[in-house]
C-alpha cells in the first residue's frame, strides 16, 4: 500500500480507523448533478442506441450521494435535469484507501451505525422544532440530515449490486433497518429469486452479461465453446482416480463454466417467469453492446414485449415518471427512438432519437450522398476558417473522387482527421458532415471559383465557414 | 419423407435439454432432502450416555426421536444400515474462518461493531469440506488483528443453502472475538506505531473500551430513567460492548500466555464480566486450577492438539495441553482455525489419548458436548440424545482410530456427506466469468489460507514494519 493512501487531502495524517467520511466513502450530502455532462461519450453512445433518459448516480464507494433522473441530451447539465435526488445511491463497498470501512462486514456496520444515529438526530431535531425553549440545539451534519428523508420512507437507498452474497446482505439490512429500497446490477439474482420475490423494491437489471469463461492453465485462451448445450454433457457426478484421467475432469470444468454462463444469460428470463418486474440498468455495461446484449438475453427466454417494457414502461413507472415517460401519448415528454426495424433485430440502425424534443440524427452515418455537378469544381484541397464565438478554427478538407461519388477528409484545427460522410454537390452546393466529439457537424457551402462560403452546424449551434481552393484536380 | 420436420427436431431438442437441466444443481442443494432416517446397527458413541452396541437411531423431521435397539422405520422413512460402523455427534468446530468473506477489519484496535455473522458465505466449499470431515457447527470467528475484534457467528454446516442466513444457529448466543499478545501488538503498535505496542497497551486498550461502554450504557439508561434530556450518540461499538458488560455477549479471547490470560481475568473481574472462552491457550496447562475458578462456570478454553513454534510466543507448549487442562475440570475443546485442518478434528482428538491418557469420551467430549457447551447450543447439539438435532457423524472405524474414514454426516437429518456420493465437483457455483480453476492448480498452503491475520498483513520494508492490505497480495 502507498503512503498516500492514507493520507487526506492536504497531506495530513489519517487515522485509518476513523477517516474522514469524504476519505470512508460516505458522502450522503453529495449530488451528482454538478458532474452531469451532456457530452460524456458514453452517454451519446447509449443515446446512439436509442435511450434517452436514466437514473443516474455518482461514482463512489458506499454512499456516493444523490443520483437524478436525467435526460441523456442537452446543451449543459441543467438541461439535463428531470428529477433531482430520486435517491440516495448506495454499495456494500469499501473504502478506496484502506481505511475503515476495509471490510464487507464493517461497510454494513457503518450503515447500521449512521442509519441508528440520524434517526437519533431526527427525534431530537422533531422535540427541538415542537418547543426549543430550554433544549440544547440538536447535534447537526449534513451527512445525518442527507439520510432523514430515508428515514421518514421518502427517498429510497438505491443500492447497486450484481453478486448474489451482496444482495442477500442488503435485503438483510433492508429487513434490520426498514429503510425503502431500489436495487439496480442483479447479475445473479437467478441465485435468490424466491428472496426477492415480495420485497417491495424497484429493481433494475444490468444490461451486463458475463465474457466466456478463460482456462487457468493457458491463461489468455477462450475456452472452446464446447457445446451450446453443455448441460447436456456434463457429468455432475464425476470423480477423477488419478492424474493420469486429468484431461476429463477439465473438460467437465469447463462444462460447469459454460453450464453456468447460461443461467446469467437467462436471468432476465428467470426473473421474468417469476413475476418480476424490473427495469434495466446500463451502468456496468459497455454502452455499444447493450443492444447486443438484449438481443442475447430474448435468444435466452426473454419475450420481447417485456424486454421493451422493461426498456420503456416499467422503468417509468419504477421510477415514478409514468405520466411524463413511458409511451408515445399527447403531453408526455418528446424521449423518442426512430428506427429502420424491429428495435431488437440485429440489422435494425436507430435512424433519430430524440431526447425531451431536441433531434439526434443518426441518418448521415449511412447517408449517400449525391453527386450531380461537375466534380472538378470542388475536388482538391480546401483551407477553412471556421467562425466560432471563441475565435476562428482553422483547417483543410481533402475531397477526391469522381462523377460516381466523392469522398474526403476533415482536419481539424489541432490536426485531427475525420472522414467526410454523405457528400453531396449540384454544382453550386457542396454539404457533408463529420463526426466529432461535439457530436455530427453538419457543413454546407456555396461554390464559387477557388472559394466558398456557408454554414457549419451541429449540437453547439451554427457557425459561418469559409474556404479557399489550395490545390486543384490534376488536369 | 424421410426427413425430419424442423418442428421435430426442435421438439428433440427441447426434450434433450429437458432432461439435461435438472440434477446437477439439484444434488448439491439437497434442497428437498429427506430429514427423516432410521440408522440401524451402528455402534453408537452418544458422548453423554455411554456406548451402545447394535444400536439404532430414529431420525424424524430433523431431530433425534429414539435410541434404542431393533427399532423399526415407519413408513416413508429410509433406513441406513450402519453395521459395523460408528455413529457419534457431529464435530462441533470452536474457532474457524471459513465461510465468511471477511476475517480482519485492521484499521481499528476496537471494530466491536463488526461481525462475521454479516458477510456469510455459504457457497465456500470449505463448508463441505468440514462435513466431509464429520463436522456439523462451527463457530466462526472474527480475526485476532485487533485487541476487540468483531462479532462471531455460530453456524450450522448446511451446505447447499445458498441464502447466508441458513447456516446461522439463532438461538445461540452471541459472542465477540478479543485478542491478546503480539498479533494485536504487531498489527496496531508495529504497522502503524499507536497503542497497543506492548501486552500491557492490549489490557489498557480492553479496559478503555469496557470503561467507555459502561459509561455508554449508563448515559443510555440515565435517559431512559428521566435523568438526562437525550440518548447519548448512537454506537454500534459500545453497544457490543455494553452486551459484554451485561453477560449476553461472551468473549472469545485469542491468547496464548499464562501470564496474559491472568492478566485478562482480572480485566473481566473487574468488569464483572463472568463467562468467557480462551482461544488457543497454549500456556493453560500452567494456569488450568486459575481458568477452572474464573467466575460462576470457570473459563473455558479451546485448544489446538499439537501445534505451536509459528511464533514466539507458542514456544512454551505441550501436546498435554489439552488432557491437563480436562483433568483440571476447565472445560476444553479442540479447534481446527486454519481452514483446511477441519477436515480431521477426529484424528486431533485422538492425539489426546496418547498424550495426557484422555478416555475415548473425554477425547470425543473435546470435539462435541464441550464446544457445544463454550458455544451455548449444547441444548439442540454435542450429543446423541432423543429430542437434539440429528447433527449425526458416522465412520468406518472408531473415529479415533487413525484408520477410520468419514462414512456420512447428517446436519438436522439431511445428509450432507455422503463418501459414497462424493463427486469431484461440489462448488455450488462458479465464476462465469472466472478462470477454469483446476483441482491440479490449488496451492493448498497454511500461508494462502484465511489465517487469523488474513486482511492484515505485515510488510517489512527499508523504511520499517507497515501495515498492508492484504487483498492486493492475494492472488
Amino acid at each position: 500500500m502507498p503512503d498516500d493512501d492514507s493520507e487526506g487531502e492536504n497531506g495530513e495524517d489519517v487515522n485509518p480507523g476513523n477517516p474522514p467520511s469524504d476519505l470512508a466513502g460516505i458522502q450522503p450530502d453529495q449530488s451528482v448533478r454538478p458532474f452531469l455532462a451532456p457530452d460524456d461519450s458514453d452517454l451519446g453512445t447509449l443515446r446512439e442506441n436509442g435511450f434517452t433518459a436514466g437514473h443516474v448516480v455518482p461514482d463512489g464507494d458506499m454512499l456516493p450521494g444523490a443520483g437524478a433522473i436525467a435526460f441523456y441530451g442537452g446543451d449543459s447539465a441543467d438541461d439535463m435535469v428531470l428529477e433531482e435526488n430520486p435517491a440516495l445511491f448506495a454499495q456494500i463497498s469499501t473504502a478506496s484507501g484502506y481505511v475503515y470501512p476495509a471490510t464487507d462486514m464493517a461497510v454494513i456496520a457503518k450503515m447500521r451505525q449512521l442509519y441508528r444515529e440520524a434517526e437519533r438526530r431526527k427525534q431530537l431535531e422533531a422535540q427541538y422544532q415542537q418547543n426549543p425553549r430550554g433544549m440544547r440545539q440538536p447535534p447537526q451534519d449534513p451527512i445525518h440530515s442527507a439520510l432523514f428523508p430515508v428515514l421518514d420512507g421518502e427517498t429510497p437507498l438505491a443500492f447497486y449490486a450484481d453478486d448474489a452474497l451482496s444482495l442477500h446482505r442488503i435485503l438483510d439490512l433492508r429487513q434490520e433497518l426498514g429503510f425503502p429500497l431500489m436495487l439496480a446490477g442483479l447479475a445473479e439474482s437467478h441465485e435468490l429469486v424466491d428472496a426477492l420475490t415480495g420485497v417491495e423494491a424497484p429493481l433494475f437489471l444490468t444490461l451486463d452479461l458475463p465474457e466466456k469463461p478463460k482456462r487457468s492453465a493457458e491463461s489468455d485462451t477462450t475456452v472452446a465453446d464446447t457445446t451450446d448445450q453443455p448441460g447436456r454433457y456434463y457429468d455432475p457426478d464425476l470423480q477423477t482416480p488419478s492424474q493420469a484421467s486429468m484431461d476429463e475432469e477439465e473438460k467437465n470444468l469447463e462444462l460447469r463454466h459454460a453450464m453456468e454462463r447460461q443461467q446469467y444469460l437467462e436471468t432476465a428470463a428467470t426473473l421474468h417467469e417469476a413475476g418480476l418486474q424490473f427495469g434495466f440498468s446500463t451502468r456496468e455495461a459497455t454502452p455499444g453492446d447493450v443492444r447486443d446484449n438484449l438481443r442475447t438475453m430474448i435468444e435466452n427466454g426473454l419475450p420481447e414485449e417485456t424486454a421493451l417494457s422493461a426498456l420503456t414502461t416499467r422503468p417509468a413507472s419504477l421510477l415514478g415518471l409514468e405520466n411524463r415517460l413511458g409511451t408515445v401519448e399527447e403531453g408526455k415528454i418528446a424521449n423518442l427512438v426512430v428506427t429502420d426495424g424491429d428495435y431488437f433485430d440485429e440489422d435494425t440502425e436507430v435512424q433519430h432519437t430524440f431526447v425531451d424534443g431536441r433531434l439526434y440524427d443518426y441518418t448521415s452515418d449511412t447517408e449517400e450522398g449525391e453527386v450531380t455537378g461537375d466534380v472538378s469544381a470542388v475536388v482538391g484541397t480546401w483551407s477553412y476558417t471556421l467562425e466560432t464565438p471563441q475565435g476562428d478554427l482553422e483547417g483543410t478538407i481533402t475531397i477526391e473522387g469522381d462523377q460516381s461519388g466523392l469522398e474526403g477528409t476533415f482536419t481539424g484545427p489541432r490536426g485531427e482527421e475525420e472522414d467526410l460522410q454523405g457528400i453531396s454537390f449540384d454544382g453550386t452546393t457542396l454539404s457533408f458532415s463529420v463526426s466529432s466529439p461535439q457530436g455530427t457537424i453538419s457543413i454546407s457551402v456555396t461554390v464559387e471559383g477557388d472559394t466558398f462560403e456557408g454554414t457549419a452546424s451541429g449540437d453547439f449551434g451554427s457557425f459561418p465557414i469559409t474556404g479557399e481552393r489550395t490545390s486543384g484536380p490534376e488536369r | 419423407m424421410t426427413a425430419l420436420s424442423p418442428f421435430r427436431l426442435t421438439a428433440c431438442l427441447l426434450l434433450a435439454s429437458l432432461l439435461a437441466r435438472p440434477g446437477v444443481a439439484q444434488d448439491r442443494l439437497r434442497a428437498d432432502a429427506p430429514n427423516d432416517w432410521l440408522i440401524q446397527d451402528a455402534t453408537v458413541l452418544t458422548v453423554t450416555n455411554g456406548t451402545i452396541e447394535n444400536g439404532d437411531i430414529l431420525v424424524r423431521d430433523g431431530d433425534i426421536a429414539e435410541i434404542g435397539q431393533d427399532l423399526s422405520a415407519p413408513g416413508g422413512v429410509q433406513t441406513y444400515d450402519a453395521s459395523g460402523e460408528f455413529v457419534m455427534p457431529g464435530i462441533i468446530d470452536a474457532h474457524q474462518h471459513f465461510g465468511i468473506s471477511d476475517v480482519n477489519e485492521a484499521t481499528n484496535p476496537v471494530t466491536a461493531e463488526v461481525g462475521v455473522g454479516d458477510v456469510l458465505d455459504p457457497y465456500d466449499v470449505s463448508l463441505y469440506r468440514g462435513l466431509a470431515g464429520g463436522v456439523t457447527a462451527a463457530h466462526v470467528m472474527h480475526g485476532s488483528a485487533n485487541p476487540i475484534g468483531g462479532r462471531n457467528e455460530t453456524i450450522k454446516l448446511r451446505y447447499g443453502a445458498t441464502n447466508p442466513d441458513a447456516l446461522k444457529i439463532e438461538a445461540a448466543p452471541r459472542t465477540v472475538k478479543l485478542a491478546l499478545g503480539e498479533n494485536p501488538t504487531r498489527v496496531h503498535g508495529e504497522g502503524r506505531d499507536i497503542q497497543p505496542s506492548t501486552r500491557m497497551g492490549v489490557e489498557q486498550v480492553i479496559r478503555d473500551a469496557l470503561t467507555e461502554a459502561r459509561r455508554y450504557q449508563e448515559a443510555k439508561d440515565a435517559y431512559q430513567n428521566g435523568e438526562r434530556d437525550r440518548p447519548p450518540e448512537h454506537s454500534e461499538r459500545l453497544e457490543v460492548l455494553a452486551g459484554v458488560l451485561s453477560g449476553d455477549i461472551i468473549p472469545h479471547v485469542h491468547s496464548y500466555r499464562a501470564d496474559e490470560l491472568m492478566m485478562l481475568m482480572n480485566v473481566l473481574e473487574d468488569f464483572g464480566v463472568q463467562d468467557v472462552v480462551f482461544q488457543h491457550v497454549n500456556e493453560g496447562f500452567k494456569v488450568a486450577p486459575e481458568l477452572a475458578e474464573f467466575g460462576d462456570d470457570g473459563a473455558g478454553a479451546s485448544v489446538f492438539s499439537d501445534w505451536w513454534a509459528y511464533k514466539f510466543e507458542v514456544y512454551y507448549s505441550t501436546a498435554y495441553n489439552a488432557a491437563i487442562l480436562t483433568e483440571n475440570d476447565v472445560l476444553t475443546s479442540l479447534n481446527s482455525d486454519i481452514p483446511g485442518e477441519q477436515r480431521d478434528m477426529y484424528l486431533q482428538a485422538a492425539k489426546t489419548k496418547r498424550y495426557g491418557d484422555l478416555t475415548d469420551t473425554e477425547a470425543l467430549k473435546l470435539i462435541t458436548i464441550n464446544p457445544a457447551r463454550q458455544l451455548g447450543i449444547a441444548d439442540r447439539t454435542g450429543s446423541i440424545e432423543e429430542g437434539k438435532d440429528a447433527d449425526l457423524a458416522i465412520f468406518s472405524e472408531h473415529p479415533l482410530s487413525v484408520y477410520t474414514k468419514p462414512q456420512r454426516t447428517y446436519v438436522d437429518g439431511v445428509v450432507r456427506f455422503d463418501h459414497e456420493d462424493d463427486p469431484d465437483d461440489m462448488r455450488l457455483r462458479v465464476d462465469p466469468e472466472g478462470t477454469v480453476d483446476l483441482a491440479r492448480d490449488g496451492a493448498y498452503g497454511r500461508t494462502d489460507a484465511n489465517s487469523c491475520l488474513h486482511g492484515a498483513f505485515l510488510q517489512a520494508t527499508e523504511s520499517g514494519v507497515t501495515l498492508e492490505d492484504a487483498d492486493q497480495w492475494n492472488h
